[in-house]
Formats: C-alpha cells, structure tokens, sequence
C-alpha cells in the first residue's frame, strides 16, 4: 500500500506538473475586493479518521470529537484568544480552594433531534446524567473515567460500586438514583444550578470543562432509546445541543452539518452548512482543492515543494501556516530496553543512565534537517526547547508557563544548542566514563518504524544520520521494522531505545504533560510504555528520574497558581538540565491553501473546541500570505 | 439435478461454517491488546483493559464464546461493532454499504460486459488489423500500468477536463458515479475482450466453422450463431461470482473515490481488530463466493448442452 502512495504521489506529481498550466483555483493575487464570506463551507476529513463513535461522553480520540464538538454545547468554551466565554452556563464561581465549582445553567434550550425538532429541554441534570453515564461501568466501557477518577470526589468509589451490580441492574441506574447522588461529588440544587465536588484543589477546572468528560447527555433521550441505543447512536437518532446538527452523514464519504435553530447563541456567526469530504489521503485535499471542491487544504510535501520551487506558479503567494503550535516532538528514552531475546540491553542501558552519554545527545544533536523535512520554507520556526505548549499557563504577571522554562533552562534563541560547543566535552567524558564500564562503542540506539511505509523510512534515514553525526563511533542507529502495530509490538516487548513522540494537552495545566513521564504512576502514558521509568534499575539514572518525579507531585499539589507554575516549571526545567528527554521539533501546522482565516477560529492549548465552525471567518477567495500577516498582526494586537 | 442441488447447497453450507468457525479461532488466539487502539494500550491500566474486555464477553472461556458467536449466527445476529462504529449493530453497517458498491459493481459490470465483449468481437473480426492491435495494446496498458497510476490518470483527465467530480457523492450519485464506474471497468472490459478474442480465434479454427463455409454460411451467420455462443459459453460460468462479488466492492477504487462501499470495510475491520465485523464480512463474502461457483456450475449447464447430456449419460 505504501509503496502504491508512492505511485499516486508521482502519478499525481505527474498530473500537476501536466495541468500546471490550467488555471488555479482561487485568487493569486490575493483577496481583493469582491470576495466575500463563504456560506456553504466545505471541509476534508482523512478517510482514516472517520468517526468511530457519535457518542461524545465514549469519544477520547479527536477524529470523534472534531465532529462531535460541532454537536453539543459545553459549560463553558474558548474563543479565538483562548478565552474562556460564557456557553450553557451564563456564569460561574469557585470556592476559595478551587474544589467545589458552582454553574448557572442557561434556562429553555431545548435538545433538538436531527430535523432540528425540539425533543427535551436541557437543564442541570444532563451534566449529571453524563457524569453518572461515564462512571457507570455498564454503560461507557470505562471510557473518559481518568480524569474524573482524578478530580471528582467519589467516581472511583462510584465506578467500583457500579461494576458490582448486574448488568440489567447497572444500565437502570440514572443520576437521579440516590446512591449516585449520596456516593459523586456532583450537587444539583435546581434544573438550571450543577455543583461539581472536588476531591483536591483544581485551578484549572474550567479548562476540565472544555474537554469530551464534562458534556452533557439528556436522561430523556435514554429513556427513549435505552442505554444500547445511546452507546451506538449515530447523526440520525441522536440529540444535539451544539451550533450544528449532521443532517446528513454517509460513513467514508461525507458529513453535512446544518446550524441547530435551537442553538442559544444567536448572535454567533455560523455557516449555512458544511459539508466535510472523506479523502483517501493527504494527497487529494490538495486536488480536490485545485479544481475548487474543498476551501482548505494542507499541501503535502510533493505539492508544496513545486508550488514553492516554481516563482511563476499563481499559488506561491497564497502559502500560508494557518495558526498554532499543537505539540513539540521529543526523544522519549527508554530506560530499561530489552534485547529481541527478551534480555535486557545491558550495553544502552548502561550508557543512557550515564548523565554525560545523555547530555552528549542533548547538545550535539544537529536537527536541522529534521525540521527540513518538515518544514521546507521555514525550517528553524521549527525549533523547540521544551516539553510543554504555550498558552498552557500564565502567571498572573502575564508571563507565559513555556518562557519560564525556557529562563530556568538558559535557552539561548541566537545560537541552537549544536551550535554552542558543549557537546565536545560531555562526548568525550561519556566515552571515558562508559569504557570504564565496559559499554561498547558505537553505542546501538533502536529505532522503530512501520515496515513498508515510506515516509517512515525517509525520516528515519535522516534521524539516523543526524543522530550518528554527534560524533564519530558513538552511536549507530539500527532501524527496525514493526508490522501493524508499534505499542503492542514493540513497546510493550522494551524493545525501542527510544520513541519520538509529543503531547496534546486535555486540559490547562503543565501538570497534564509533567505526570505523562513520572514514575511511580499507573497512568504515566509515557513514563510507563515508552521510557519504562519504574523499571530503570542504575542508581544514577533511578535518583534523577524519582528527583523529577518527587518534584512535579510537589508542584501538584500547590493551589496557588503563580506558586504552582513556578514548582512546575523547576521540574520541567530539570528534564532538560538532566537531558532526561531531548527536545525535537515543533509540530506546527502544515503548509496550506486556504480560505479561511485561521486566526479567527476558536483556539486553546487544550480542550475538544477548537474545531467548532464558529465565528469563523471566510473568504470566497483563497487568502494570500499577506492576508495572513496582517491577520496575524491583528490577533495580535487584540490579543 | 435437484438431487445434484441439495448436495451441493449442503457442501456449500459446511463450507462456510468451517470457514467462519476458523477465522474465529485465529482471531481469538491474537494477544488481547488487539482489541485496543494504540491510544487506549497506552492509556489504560490493565484494570482497566480488563474491564473493557469482560463487559464485552471476550474474557469468557473459548467454547462459551463460540457457541454464542453460532447461536447468533444462526439468528444472522453479529452483534454491534466494536472498533469501526461503536456499538452499531453490524447488520445495519453492512446494509448502508453494500447497496451502494452493488449498484456501482452491476454498473461496471454492465458496461465491461458490453464493451468487453464488443472489443473482443471487433478484434477477431480484424485479427492482425489495426483494431486488433489497438485492443491489445489497450489491454497490455492496462495490465501493466498499475492501478493506481491509471486510476490517477482519469481522475485527472474527468475532473480537469471534463469538470466530473473527483468524489463520488450520494448527493449527486449519477455524475460522481462516472469516475468510479470508469476505473472500475478498465480492467475488466480488457479481460472480457482478451479471453472473447481468444476462445472465438480457437472456434474459428475449428473443423465445425471450415464445414460451415464450405456449406455456404454467410461469416455473419457463422459468427453469431457459432463462434460466439460458443465462445461465450466458457465465459459465462464466472458471471453470476462476478455478479454477486459487486457486493464486496473493490478496495482501491473506493478508496480513492471515497465510495461508501464495502471494499475497505473488511480491511478496516481487521485492521482495527473489530471482530464482528470480520466474522459478518467473512461470512458474507464466504457465502457469495460459493454461491457464485454454484450459480457457474448451473449457468455452464442451461449454456453448454453438452455438460446436460453428459449429466443424463451419467444418470444412465
């Protein structure tokens, strides 16, 4: 299959490069005066990421919630500067320790059913009946459970009691039901009040409420359809509180959606419709772009170097990045690798607790042509130095959480760090220190890819080189294959030296990246599958990990948030001195075609909002570069 | 022959029973982390997995789930789906499905046959001619150029040229069933027309057709009630697998069309371990398949009398 991508790519190269001289979609020339706001918006969607659920409280994967946020209306929302607005609650208030969350509902929107016919009116208790549904065993498959397990004083409890009860008995239970009430810290005073009961102070609770776990589901449509019929509802028979409803939705082809004349925002600005296209691959947005059938499109690397390479070609003005960071990559190392025989790797164990070894990688890795091949016009935008994306967290100085980071590291943004000279000293050091030790040099770094995938491949070529550059005889990189599946093939087995991998935050916190890497946690998703850090056993590398560890439940546990930033930022700043994961690249958007201001759309660090067609700004013609910078500039200013 | 009839049927029955019973036992000796997205092995604690599995009834022993999985066969009951769409009942995935790649299948198949067959006829007819050679090399194009890159070809040439859509729409199904159905065609109108030319070619040959020119029969006769009835009577026996097989669709061209079809359902469903669905798909393409050899063996019998005599001689 990868080897008939490769085929299309040329094929379709070949296609572009034959019709070059047909004309372009859009305005070459930028937006000039006679465009005007597009009201049938058409969209793509990767094949690949069709929706595998239209429940949104079971959804923990952003293909389902991309479309499912279009659908329901949370507590609160985010606006284009990540400001928290006003949406089915009008207001709300916290106790002084921030654990207990008080919101006024908004009184006579209806849920509405897929002809837009008001079915229900939506008032507290559907915040309560999504609660219960989630901590119901029986009813969401454990899904969405972790955050409240968390957070909400008796979910756990809850869960467990629930998992005792038999199934018939599990699926009649309903957020009315007085154990519920007695057992979860959730209060409903009247229809239109929720309190939510913390077992811990959360600052950032409203952030929760910007995520899949904290959405509402009306007891009356499972009344009316019973809990199976919830679990699998689909566009047809579900009930929506949100902008749009799915009038249409044909499974690997397309979504129609059409605003919800029940929706409470009526000043909002939303499309007539839109219509979301399933494409094959990253490929055809860029076609179906070109002969005017989408009004975005994310250019893949063929299309975008001959647009960019070509001065004459009409679109080369129009390319544009429409707006945001959305992670940073990272060198996840694992400590504790195992040999194909299920031995440990005594030999990249030894030298990857060795401070010096890690360091060495940290300061002499050149990731110039890694941002390259990601970024061909702007590779070092793609620079990064840390773990945690902006807008995370600010101190109440409006000091941004990652610049912090970045003082208590030292960055120095005139020089990268391969460029400072410091790596020759730790080379040197590591190899004398690990000689002692009997490490054998070049050390073997394992580096999984899936096999038959070309892009996989080309990267991982560059990877290997770059890494093997640090320094003569140092380390070598084996590139292996997996089949169908990386955690269940090889990490689960130890079997990688390291993964590449980056982090989208659920909620607005650093807590939320910090506790993916710490040890002695369950639900530690990097630390446990990838770095294996309970299980590293050197005592030099075990004092530095439960260090890091030790320092970020500290900072947890602060309530105040300047307080609570800065412990955060120590720790986070300790990852990087103790070179415990290495900083790789930025992801950044991709290189576009677009008709649409990207700096106009809902946008958070965290959260389900940010693809919600609203408040959106158009054009019916593709938006030029300099459209974009003077967008930008605007943002920043209301910024 | 009703005898020959309810053997067969019986034969075809056992057959797809061991299959679907086969097929489940691989897909339970695969590790339990399969039934998870990569996401969820990562995320969820083994509690927590273990939780998941039991509500699902894939924790309970191997011959409790078997004999479920036939008792709800038997009431053509999957079950919901897992993986592809949460807690949607199987039957209703297929359904929505496999209407829409019958219809495109029975288009192809109609224009392939048609113009397959015209082909072959028109190169036999001008065998060594300018025709002849314009069809084979129409068909070494076809089979030499891989799929996708002739499948690129006319999506370009339909929607830059011809301004066709480049997807097909259930909005618009009529025009942006064009492309597909074009693709979909290409290869088999340039089989039919191959193995047209090549079973007439050897019917021309034969003693039989030298008779019949001697005894005075115009070409035109000898072509139409001769060579190509039974030239055609090899052909025939793959027609109703054909038929019935539209309903499986085709992978790449649905793909590429983001057809809703059911090409790449049953790819999709292995792919993301969603079990019911590979057991319904298997069934079901099990079931056809053999359906369709047997509707072959029957057709061959009303086309071919010959196969009828030997059946009565038989019975003798």
């Amino acid at each position: 299959m990868k080897k008939g991508k490769r085929l299309l790519a040329l094929s379709l190269t070949l296609v572009m490069a034959l019709s070059a001289c047909t004309k372009p979609s859009g305005n070459p020339e930028g937006n000039g005066g006679e465009a005007t706001a597009i009201k049938d918006f058409v969209d793509w969607q990767l094949q690949a990421n069709e929706n595998t659920t239209f429940l949104l409280l079971y959804s923990e994967e952003r293909a389902n919630s991309k479309v499912l946020c279009n659908c329901y209306s949370p507590l609160i929302e985010y606006d284009k500067y990540g400001v928290y607005q006003p949406a089915m609650a009008t207001e709300w208030s916290h106790n002084e320790d921030a654990s207990e969350w008080t919101f006024k509902i908004r009184q006579g929107i209806q849920w509405v059913n897929q002809a837009g016919e008001p079915m229900a009116e939506c008032t507290a208790w559907d915040w309560a009946t999504g609660l219960e549904w989630i901590l119901n065993y029986h009813k969401n498959q454990s899904k969405n459970t972790a955050m409240h397990f968390e957070v909400t004083k008796g979910a756990a409890e809850y869960y467990e009691y629930t998992k005792n009860l038999d199934a018939e008995a599990g699926k009649a239970t309903t957020a009315k039901d007085a154990k519920f009430l007695e057992m979860v810290g959730i209060e409903i005073p009247d229809d239109y009040t929720v309190i939510y009961k913390l077992s811990k102070s959360v600052p950032y609770f409203e952030s929760l409420c910007t995520g899949a776990c904290i959405y509402p589901l009306s007891q009356a449509q499972v009344d009316a359809m019973g809990v199976d019929g919830v679990f699998g509802q689909q566009p047809n028979n579900m009930w929506y509180n949100g902008p749009y409803v799915i009038s249409e939705y044909v499974q690997n082809n397309s979504k129609i959606f059409t605003p919800n004349p029940e929706y409470w925002d009526k000043d909002c600005q939303l499309f007539d419709s839109v219509e979301v296209k399933m494409v094959q691959d990253n490929l055809t947005d860029d076609e179906m772009f070109m002969n005017g059938e989408v009004d975005r499109c994310e250019l893949s690397e063929s299309r975008l170097r001959l647009i960019y390479d070509n001065e004459n070609d009409p679109n080369r003005g129009n390319l544009v990045q429409p707006r945001g960071v959305v992670g940073h990559s990272q060198i996840l190392i694992n400590y504790y690798k195992n040999n194909l025989d299920g031995t440990p790797d005594v030999n990249w164990n030894t030298a990857i607790a060795n401070e010096n070894f890690r360091q060495a990688i940290y300061w002499g890795w050149n990731t110039r042509d890694i941002w390259s091949y990601y970024n061909y016009i702007d590779p070092d935008s793609m620079r990064t130095e840390n773990f945690t994306t902006e807008d995370i967290g600010k101190f109440s100085d409006g000091t941004d959480y990652v610049d912090r980071v970045e003082e208590l590291i030292g960055v120095d943004r005139s020089v990268n760090r391969w460029e400072s000279g410091k790596a020759e000293e730790y080379i040197k050091k590591a190899k004398e220190e690990l000689s002692a030790q009997g490490v054998t040099f070049p050390v073997e770094l394992a580096y999984y890819i899936k096999a038959g995938d070309q892009g996989a491949q080309d990267f991982a070529t560059i990877f290997k080189n770059s890494i093997e550059n640090i320094a003569e005889d140092f380390i070598t990189v084996d590139i292996r294959t997996y089949i169908t599946s990386l955690t269940k093939e090889v990490y689960s087995n130890k079997y990688q030296s390291c993964g590449l991998a980056s982090w989208a935050a659920d909620y607005g916190d650093p807590e939320n990246f910090l506790n993916c890497l710490i040890a002695g946690d369950d639900a530690a998703y990097f630390g446990n599958r990838i770095m294996n850090v309970n299980s590293a056993e050197i005592p030099e590398i075990r004092e530095v990990l439960d260090t890091f560890s030790d320092m970020t439940r500290a900072a947890n546990m602060i309530g105040d948030l300047d307080e609570r930033y800065e412990a955060q930022a120590q720790a986070e700043a300790y990852l990087y001195k103790h070179a415990i994961i290495i900083p790789m690249r930025l992801n950044a958007t991709a290189w576009s075609l677009t008709k649409v201001n990207g700096f106009s759309t809902p946008f958070a660090a965290f959260g389900i909002q940010m693809d919600v067609y609203k408040n959106w700004e158009t054009s019916t013609e593709t938006y030029s570069a300099e459209d974009y910078a003077r967008f930008e500039q605007e943002y920043n200013q209301g910024k | 022959m009703t005898k020959y009839t309810i053997k067969r049927l019986l034969q075809s029955l056992i057959t797809v029973l061991a299959i679907v019973t086969i097929v489940f036992l691989l897909m339970r000796m695969l590790p339990t982390d399969y039934y998870f997205t990569e996401d969820q092995v990562m995320k969820l604690t083994e509690e927590a997995k273990n939780d998941q599995l039991r509500a699902a009834g894939l924790l309970d022993p191997l011959p409790v789930q078997l004999f479920r999985f036939y008792g709800r066969l038997a009431r053509l009951d999957f079950g919901t789906s897992r993986r592809l769409q949460s807690g949607v009942p199987v039957m209703q995935l297929i359904s929505s499905k496999f209407t829409v790649s019958m219809r495109l299948g029975m288009m192809a198949m109609g224009v392939s046959l048609i113009l397959g067959i015209l082909m072959g006829v028109c190169q036999t007819l001008n065998k060594d001619r300018f025709l002849d050679h314009t069809g084979t090399v129409y068909t070494v194009f076809v089979n030499a150029v891989p799929s996708l890159v002739s499948f690129s070809l006319v999506l370009a040439f339909g929607s830059r040229v011809l301004k066709l859509p480049s997807m097909y729409s259930t909005r618009n199904p009529g025009p942006s069933s064009i492309l597909p159905v074009v693709c979909l065609s290409l290869a088999s109108i340039a089989s039919y027309a191959l193995w047209t030319r090549r079973y007439m070619v050897d019917e021309l040959n034969k003693d039989y057709i030298k008779l019949a020119r001697i005894k005075g029969m115009s070409s035109q006769q000898i072509m139409l009630k001769h060579v190509l009835k039974n030239a055609f009577v090899p052909l025939v026996q793959y027609i109703p697998a054909s038929l019935l097989l539209t309903v499986g669709g085709s992978l790449l061209v649905e793909r590429f069309f983001s057809v809703p079809g059911m090409g790449p359902l049953m790819t999709d469903a292995i792919g993301k371990y969603d079990t019911n669905v590979v057991q319904a798909c298997v069934f079901l393409y099990a079931s056809l398949g053999i359906l369709g050899v047997f509707l072959g063996d029957v057709m061959m019998m009303l086309f071919d009398p010959r196969i009828r005599l030997a059946e009565k001689g038989e019975a003798r």
